[in-house]
């Protein structure tokens, strides 16, 4: 099978007179319907739409004629796109997300919407409509959420890329799940418009490669202001895959002991060590840093309340009148309410209460305003730190993938809620966030963790790229399990 | 028990959806949960700290001209609605 090739290589391969592309074609349709049997990462296939679409391409820009994945929450014009969800199970857009309309300038070749959590509340991709999403790696294993299906179809060679969404860490776990590299840039760096929401202060567009300089080329095409989204960054966006550089020669890099203390495992403690004695062979100069332990117990309680206020907000407008799945009633409250009592599973149902729990009159102030204060906090803490180092250095999260019946609900107090997570520090400040396979734990991939300054994503990119380049997880990808 | 069964129904029915019993343990430890974060929050000084509502003072806020753009025809308008009658979307009558 030819299909596991990256962005570049791909690319490559098409501008060569005699090579195939229909026949490249052929293949991957059927590894992605072989894969779909084993993994349920697909929430639809797009055969058709990618055939033409490759019709149309000719190979000159990097991405033209690249096969890739979106997560079931971006807006494609005329194909079905559900967010998992029950509520949307028939709803055809009538636009593209933004994204979507760059990567068809590009002629990239949509092969099919991947499942997630429904509506991205999840990190476990338990909640979709279509059922849980296996790992490549194990098929004992969930390949994590709420990108799970994108994760999986990038590490089992479908796709050399795909785009998944990141408001806590929905791309960077499954992707530390999955052992592929999953990132997401600062926020406002790419436009959101046409991407279904959950939290807008904290919702990112990102993506899922198998290596850096992918990643460099997908986000440099995807970056950059758009007029239909007003949170979106006037700032230019630089040549992120001309700037790659692994001289990290001199950099800071700070290692969060507040976090890193917090594993248990030897075996990633010893990977996680490793990693650092691996940055400092590379000449980067790597500290240990801290942050006050009140405010990293405050990361789970200020992005639960924060994120699932903003979400009950945003998804008031989901009522199966305009759009969406409509019940029966006698009066427009009683379809709103029917239609969201059938169309929410109780897994949404819960964080739309509490959401709006954080939301009333009077608890507002107590909650909702209290948390965004702690929010405040913590992003000037964070920002401190960046006063004297480029990178922050974490752990991806506890160890590996869960078996698929040991799912723990993330919300449980247990030992390791600041190691496991942790990553939404990225979304509470909306840093440049790269999750960069790092090792093996039990025959399955664990990963490390790289935080930048806002629109240092080159900084961000510049450091995994190094790591990759004397580590041996470049382009990996599994169709064992 | 029940006076909190009977808060949390209310609290769905006032984000437009109902709760099966079945739904009410799952959602009851949630609750605690919930709160036990409200509590741990409160627990943080943030005298004189300001909310902060997006995760870095947005430099730039702008509106578009005010020019007519991005127009969607009825037809596409209506294209996702379950009921629609002469170009509209129908619901049951507001007052009998």
């Amino acid at each position: 099978m030819m299909i596991q090739y990256s962005i570049e290589e791909l690319h490559q391969l098409l501008q060569l007179n005699d090579f195939d592309s229909k026949m490249y074609y052929d293949e991957l349709f059927q590894e992605a319907e072989f894969q779909q049997k084993k993994l349920n990462a697909f929430v639809t296939i797009t055969k058709e739409k990618a055939y033409k679409d490759l019709k149309k391409a000719d190979f000159i820009s990097l991405l033209s004629g690249i096969p890739y994945v979106l997560k079931d929450n971006y807006n494609t014009k005329g194909i079905r796109t559900t967010a998992s969800s029950l509520m949307l199970e028939d709803y055809i857009p009538i636009y593209n997300a933004h994204v979507v309309d760059l990567l068809n300038q590009q002629g990239s070749c949509l092969i099919g919407k991947s499942s997630m959590d429904e509506l991205a509340m999840g990190g476990t991709n338990q909640s979709a409509l279509t059922g849980i999403v296996y790992n490549p790696w194990d098929r004992t294993r969930i390949a994590g959420g709420s990108s799970g299906g994108s994760a999986a179809l990038v590490a089992s060679g479908v796709v050399p890329f795909a785009l998944g969404s990141d408001t806590g860490d929905s791309i960077r776990k499954p992707a530390g799940y999955c052992g592929v590299v999953g990132f997401k840039p600062t926020w406002g760096r790419i436009s959101r418009y046409g991407l279904i929401p959950y939290a807008s202060s904290l919702d990112h567009v990102g993506a899922f490669t198998r290596n850096v300089r992918d990643m460099a080329i997908v986000i440099e095409t995807l970056a950059g202001h758009d007029e239909k989204d007003m949170t979106s960054s006037i700032r230019e966006v630089p040549h992120y895959l001309e700037n790659l550089n692994d001289n990290i020669k001199g950099l800071k890099i700070g290692v969060l002991k507040s976090i890193s203390d917090e594993i248990i495992d030897i075996e990633v403690k010893e990977n996680f060590d490793s990693i650092i004695c691996k940055l400092q062979g590379l000449g980067a100069v790597v500290e240990d840093i801290t942050m006050p332990s009140n405010l990293m117990k405050a990361i789970l309680p200020t992005y639960t309340i924060i994120a699932n206020a903003e979400a009950t907000s945003n998804h008031a407008c989901l009522d199966g009148i305009k759009y969406g799945n409509r019940q029966d009633g006698e009066t427009i409250d009683e379809i709103i309410l029917h239609s969201r009592t059938h169309g929410f599973s109780h897994y949404i149902k819960r964080r739309f209460i509490l959401g709006n729990l954080a939301l009333a009159t009077e608890n507002q102030e107590r909650m909702f305003k209290k948390a965004q204060k702690v929010r405040r906090l913590i992003v000037e803490e964070l920002n401190r730190i960046y006063e004297d180092y480029d990178v922050i250095l974490t752990p991806n999260g506890r160890g590996i993938a869960p078996k698929v019946n040991e799912i723990v609900n993330n919300y449980l107090y247990d030992d390791h809620v600041i190691l496991e997570s942790h990553l939404c520090l990225a979304n509470l400040a909306g840093l440049p966030a790269l999750s960069l396979p790092s090792g093996f734990v039990d025959g399955m991939p664990i990963s490390v963790h790289l935080m930048g300054r806002i629109f240092e994503e080159q900084t961000v990119f510049n450091v995994a790229y190094a790591l990759e380049n004397i580590l041996d997880f470049k382009n990996q990808y599994s169709r064992e399990g | 028990m029940t006076e909190m069964k009977t808060m949390l129904k209310q609290l769905a029915r006032d984000t437009m959806f109902d709760i099966s019993d079945d739904e009410m343990p799952a959602l009851i430890e949630e609750y605690n949960m919930f709160m036990n974060h409200v509590q741990f929050l409160e627990s943080i000084d943030t005298q004189d700290v300001e909310p902060l509502a997006f995760p870095y003072e947005v430099e730039t806020t702008f509106l578009r001209e005010d020019e007519v753009s991005h127009i969607i025809s009825r037809e596409d308008a209506l294209k996702n609605a379950k009921s629609i009658q002469d170009y509209q979307i129908k619901v049951p009558k507001v007052v009998k």
